[in-house]
């Protein structure tokens, strides 16, 4: 790390490092704690496990980012999942499918976009509306059955492996960097922090602000679309119930993170710390066989804390 | 120093921020119904000490004492219980709410003592004495809603909240610094009341006449050190202002030498609807074109409606003689007409990023290949912007939020003109800045008109106006009354009467 | 600095949540058989009788239970028995979340060389190595049997179905299926009310309000859903209407007792919890083991409630 940092920058990147730290010392506590934690094994099992709520995470950042929440990506893969079911249960090639369950997704972001950018709607009632029809869609469509998939390269999606690592972390791996790279490297990246931190300067100074809620909307909806690939061919179904309450699990990763609800400030480094220090928690605490009544209420604490400390670096600043 | 008079006396006030010393020794006192003006430049520490007496930062070290007896505040409502409060520059009122249900938040009369009953009658009624006895009642009425008040309005029912509870101390921050000349006549007759009834004024303005007119004695800060207190009626403008700066400032305005050249803008019948009509003007290179007006008689909007922010119902616009269509301020900035706005906070800078981002904003594709971000690029022309407004900072990557206001216009300024403008449109450039501040700003606008830009420059200021414009158009209720075209025969008469309609005889 | 001191904080309590939680958990011998036992939802009353009983067998027999609870999500269930794998477990015990979703589970297991029982409901792939439960067919077909002995044919009945899809609802509905109820009486509609007293209710109302006395029964897929329907009967004043479900949750029983409630299918839940873990226990020895154990199904009606709440199971299985 570069030691020239100054106050300001070193001040922004210390509740980054608290969660850094926190992660540190799960692992070595785990380590000491449990024979089992630190194999290989065990280690793919996490990073299999995070790549579904990590997936979403990510694209829930640049909804966050401007402020705005997108509550349907649950229902979306569960529309993705019946989709994919039937339609390799009708015997589709995989490709096919999966672009024909993109295309559904981006309709999705698309629709979530027009509600909030276009007309107006406040994201959360827009999407808890699309959270709602998603949901009934994916019944209507599957009339509230399950697919079976067979389709043997679908499946290594969810459960192959590329040498020894399982394919769904390939997947994350790629959305994380792709998405880094977006957000941090291109204008358009640049675009996100500007109109949530204030949209009528960005819109004043060239921004087109519309297009830039649409496409997070989209983005969000695009990872709901790799999530309901991946947990499909992860349980060989396509369930019309599969991914509910996604949303929330993501959203808490985003804010453990430090991306402030209000937008404009966060970063997609924060919201990969966040969903592995979830998945970490969650796989030691299953590891060391606590009740799962329990973790639930250790989940909303972490949360509690996560954010006050990024508060409080906040706050110390003035 | 021991004066059993003072209401209120801040001694030896000390507040660093992370190692920063803000505040080094610095005091104040007020008497009671006393009319306290508080200057210095942009960052001398003027508002660090008002929030240090409101109790929102805690000191270092120092004391406070409200009639002789030490104090200690633990926030705004400590200090407001106890008689302080204070006017802020941003105001807040809750726009649903009526002027009473404002002035009463929090402590709602009840009907019944104990039951969430408001007594609205009784709320009003007391609103009213309140409004009658400091001479308001002509301008507000206690059931208007806040929404439809303007900020002068608005300005009155914050002073009145303070006097209902009962203040002896009254801090006001840059109160006209929204406010048309008509209005601050308003405000000061009412400060004049508050006087005579024996409440304490603090005054901090970047306005000499009005401190001038207002006050009866002036403190001046700078870097944080108290400089000294001196009587208004042996002060004068140039004494102040070397206290301010610790140096010899030229009074007047830099003159723009600058060759007048092609016309560069001309907007033929621009209309909205309601907001303005029939708009024609045109700039040329070089030329300083001053927009005169009220606040209200659409200055801002017709701008901002120009390039793009605002709808605009029809209009052509010409630029080096081509007609262009601009639909969304991105238009504008393609073809290089910048605006700078007024509301450097709503609409001029994104707050909580850093001066970098913000500069870069509007001019990424210049830091871009791609649409992939050249950030050594992108610092390194930013930096250039920034030192060559003179921006003070630490970093260019601090928080924008955390600079002073004269140094977030200067940002503004850098972001402006990274994006290389042929037409530039300053809101209000001067607007809650210092003195030091403004000049070098002057100084900027003749660079820029040197280099053949066209400035047309929005003003509440008249003197800024008349020294700084090369020619200017009076609007008034979104219509253009009249042109001044002779520097001579520029006055503040003139602009004003044509300001108000002609209805106006004489200022 | 405030933040360093925060920092510190979180690590303490991290540790002491994990410590503590070390603690609670008793240590294994060496030679000790370990189990993990994959619920699928805790927070269902039937589900807890059944992992309740299970974690007193297991603490009777002197064996380690490993409890992982999935709260209703495939993917967690799936993500629970990886963990167990890791942990090499003895006998992995799974209480299937959903017919078709859960599969994944047995293969994995054999892949791994871990015994896997199936527990209480159906799933979709039956190269367990054991079955301890009974199946959810069953039950649909005693509660069909017992309506089309108690109402007439040609009577007009609505179903309550569970959330669809899960092994529940799929094996009760084929159970009407299988004894011809559909057929024997006019259907008028079927509805999902999730297994929840509340939704149920609102659509029992509803369904009073369309069909008025035309209605005659309704057959419900849990008790829980049973009761929701009985009250809004006897709100809209029709005690006539016949009511029947599955579960013998204690007020269904007690509404047999008072004869407004038709029949509660009685799933043994402490039978099954115990018996799974005999089985495990067997597997682990390498003794002997049923491949199949069915704890049966019995219904609750006028005629043996008395003998079931005075002598409790036992006294009406014989």
């Amino acid at each position: 790390m570069n030691l020239n940092l100054n106050r300001q920058e070193f001040k922004s990147i210390l509740p980054r490092f608290a969660l850094v730290a926190v992660v540190l010392l799960i692992v070595g506590v785990m380590s000491f704690l449990s024979p089992v934690f630190m194999t290989s094994k065990n280690m793919t099992n996490i990073f299999r496990q995070i790549s579904i709520n990590g997936i979403i995470a990510v694209g829930m950042t640049f909804v966050i980012l401007l402020g705005d929440i997108d509550l349907s990506v649950g229902a979306v893969v569960g529309v993705v999942s019946v989709v994919c079911g039937n339609l390799l249960e009708q015997g589709m090639n995989w490709f096919a499918v999966c672009l024909i369950a993109l295309a559904v997704s981006i309709v999705f972001g698309v629709f979530n976009g027009t509600l909030v950018a276009y007309l107006n709607f406040q994201p959360f009632v827009a999407t808890l509306a699309t959270l709602t029809i998603g949901r009934g869609v994916a019944l209507a469509y599957s009339d509230g059955r399950p697919y079976i998939i067979n389709n043997p390269i679908f499946k290594a999606i969810g459960q192959g492996y590329v040498g020894k690592v399982p394919i769904p972390v390939i997947i994350l791996l790629a959305v994380c960097v792709i998405c880094y790279v977006i957000l941090n490297y291109t204008t358009f990246g640049r675009y996100f922090f500007a109109v949530g931190g204030n949209k009528n300067a960005a819109r004043l100074s060239g921004v087109k602000t519309k297009k830039v809620e649409m496409s997070a909307y989209i983005i969000s909806a695009i990872c709901a679309c790799i999530v309901g690939l991946i947990l499909s061919a992860r349980i060989s179904s396509g369930q019309p119930n599969a991914g509910d309450g996604y949303e929330l699990d993501a959203i808490a990763a985003v804010a453990i993170g430090g991306t402030s609800m209000n937008g404009g400030v966060g970063s997609l480094t924060g919201t990969m710390l966040g969903f592995v220090m979830i998945g970490l928690l969650s796989n030691s605490m299953n590891l060391l066989n606590i009740n799962s009544f329990y973790q639930q209420i250790v989940k909303g604490c972490l949360i509690i804390i996560a954010v006050y400390v990024d508060m409080k670096s906040k706050g110390d600043k003035k | 120093m021991a004066n059993d008079n003072y209401v209120l006396e801040a001694r030896e006030i000390c507040k660093s921020f992370s190692g920063v010393k803000v505040l080094d020794h610095a005091g104040l006192t007020v008497l009671p119904g006393e009319v306290h003006a508080l200057m210095g430049e942009n960052g001398a520490g003027k508002s660090t000490l008002m929030k240090i007496i409101m109790g929102i930062y805690t000191k270092d070290s120092g004391s406070i004492v409200m009639n002789g007896q030490e104090v200690e505040f633990k926030g705004p409502s400590d200090a407001l219980y106890a008689g302080i409060s204070m006017i802020h520059q941003e105001l807040s009122p809750i726009p649903e709410m009526t002027v009473a249900e404002n002035i009463f938040l929090g402590r709602e009369k009840r009907k019944i003592k104990g039951l969430p009953f408001m007594d609205r009658k009784a709320v009003n009624s007391s609103t009213m004495e309140l409004l009658e006895r400091y001479e308001m009642a002509e301008y507000i009425k206690p059931t208007m809603k806040m929404k439809t008040l303007n900020i002068a309005q608005i300005q009155m029912v914050e002073i009145i909240k303070a006097v209902s509870y009962d203040s002896k101390i009254l801090i006001m921050d840059e109160p006209t610094s929204s406010l048309s000349d008509k209005e601050s006549e308003v405000l000061f007759k009412i400060i004049e009341n508050l006087r005579s009834q024996q409440v304490g004024i603090i005054y901090i303005s970047h306005r000499m006449a009005e401190v001038f007119q207002i006050s009866d004695r002036i403190s001046v800060l700078r870097d944080g050190n108290f400089i000294g207190c001196v009587e208004t009626e042996s002060a004068s403008h140039q004494k102040l202002i070397n206290m301010m700066v610790g140096r010899e400032l030229e009074r007047g305005y830099p003159q723009n030498t600058a060759e007048k050249g092609e016309v560069v803008l001309e907007l033929k019948d621009m209309c909205s609807e309601g907001v303005f009509e029939n708009f024609n003007l045109s700039v040329r290179s070089g030329e300083i074109l001053g927009l005169a007006g009220l606040v209200g008689a659409g200055r801002s909007e017709v701008m901002q409606a120009l390039v793009g922010y605002d709808p605009l119902d029809s209009g052509e616009i010409y630029l080096e003689g081509e007609k262009i269509e601009i639909h969304h301020p991105s238009d504008a900035i393609k073809n290089h007409i910048i605006i700078a706005s007024e509301d450097r906070k709503e609409l001029g800078l994104v707050f909580g990023r850093s001066i970098r981002e913000n500069v870069a904003l509007q001019n990424l594709e210049q830091v871009s290949t791609a649409s992939f971000l050249n950030k050594p690029l992108e610092k390194k022309l930013c930096n250039s912007y920034a030192k060559e407004m003179t921006i003070k900072m630490n970093s260019i990557e601090e928080d924008i939020g955390s600079l002073s206001g004269g140094n977030q216009q200067k940002a503004v300024l850098a972001k402006s003109l990274m994006s290389k403008p042929k037409v530039l449109i300053m809101d209000e450039p001067t607007r809650g800045i210092d003195v030091g501040a403004k000049s070098t700003i002057y100084n900027i606008m003749i660079d820029l008109a040197k280099q053949g830009i066209a400035i047309i420059m929005i003003s509440s200021e008249l003197p800024e106006l008349i020294g700084m414009a090369d020619r200017i158009l009076v609007m008034s209720g979104g219509k253009i009354m009249g042109e001044l075209t002779d520097k001579k025969e520029f006055s503040q008469h003139k602009i004003l009467s044509m300001a108000f309609g002609g209805v106006l005889n004489e200022s | 600095m405030k933040v360093r001191r925060l920092i510190a904080i979180m690590m303490i309590c991290c540790v002491a949540t994990l410590v503590f939680a070390q603690g609670g958990s008793e240590s294994a011998g060496e030679d000790q058989i370990t189990i993990g036992f994959s619920s699928k939802d805790n927070s269902d009353v039937f589900v807890k009788n059944i992992t309740d009983a299970a974690v007193a067998k297991a603490d009777e027999l002197g064996v380690k239970l490993l409890m992982a609870d999935a709260r209703g999500d495939v993917n967690t269930q799936i993500s629970d028995v990886e963990n167990f794998i890791v942990q090499d477990v003895d006998v992995v015990i799974v209480i299937p979340q959903s017919v078709e979703g859960s599969a994944p589970v047995v293969s994995m297991c054999n892949d791994a060389g871990i015994p896997i029982i199936v527990c209480n409901g159906d799933i979709a792939d039956t190269n367990y190595t054991a079955f301890v439960g009974c199946t959810d067919q069953e039950s649909g077909e005693i509660l069909g049997t017992w309506m089309m002995e108690n109402v007439a044919e040609g009577s007009n009945i609505a179903i309550i179905e569970g959330p669809m899809g899960q092994s529940g609802q799929v094996g009760r509905y084929n159970g009407f299926k299988a004894v011809g109820m559909l057929d024997y009486f006019n259907v008028l509609s079927v509805q999902t009310a999730n297994w929840k007293r509340d939704e149920a209710m609102a659509l029992a109302e509803d369904w009073l309000t369309t069909y008025g006395d035309d209605l005659d029964a309704i057959v419900c897929e849990n008790d829980d859903m049973g009761m929701g329907a009985l009250s809004a009967a006897l709100a809209a004043g029709r005690d006539d209407v016949v009511i029947g479900g599955v579960d013998a949750i204690d007020d269904a029983v007690q509404a047999v007792k008072a004869g407004t409630y038709g029949i509660s299918v009685l799933q043994d839940a402490a039978g099954q919890g115990g018996g799974s873990i005999e089985v495990a226990v067997k597997i682990a020895k390498g003794e002997d083991f049923p491949k199949d154990t069915r704890i049966p199904f019995v219904g609750i009606t006028a005629e043996n409630v008395e003998a079931y709440l005075e002598g409790g199971v036992a006294a009406i299985t014989e």
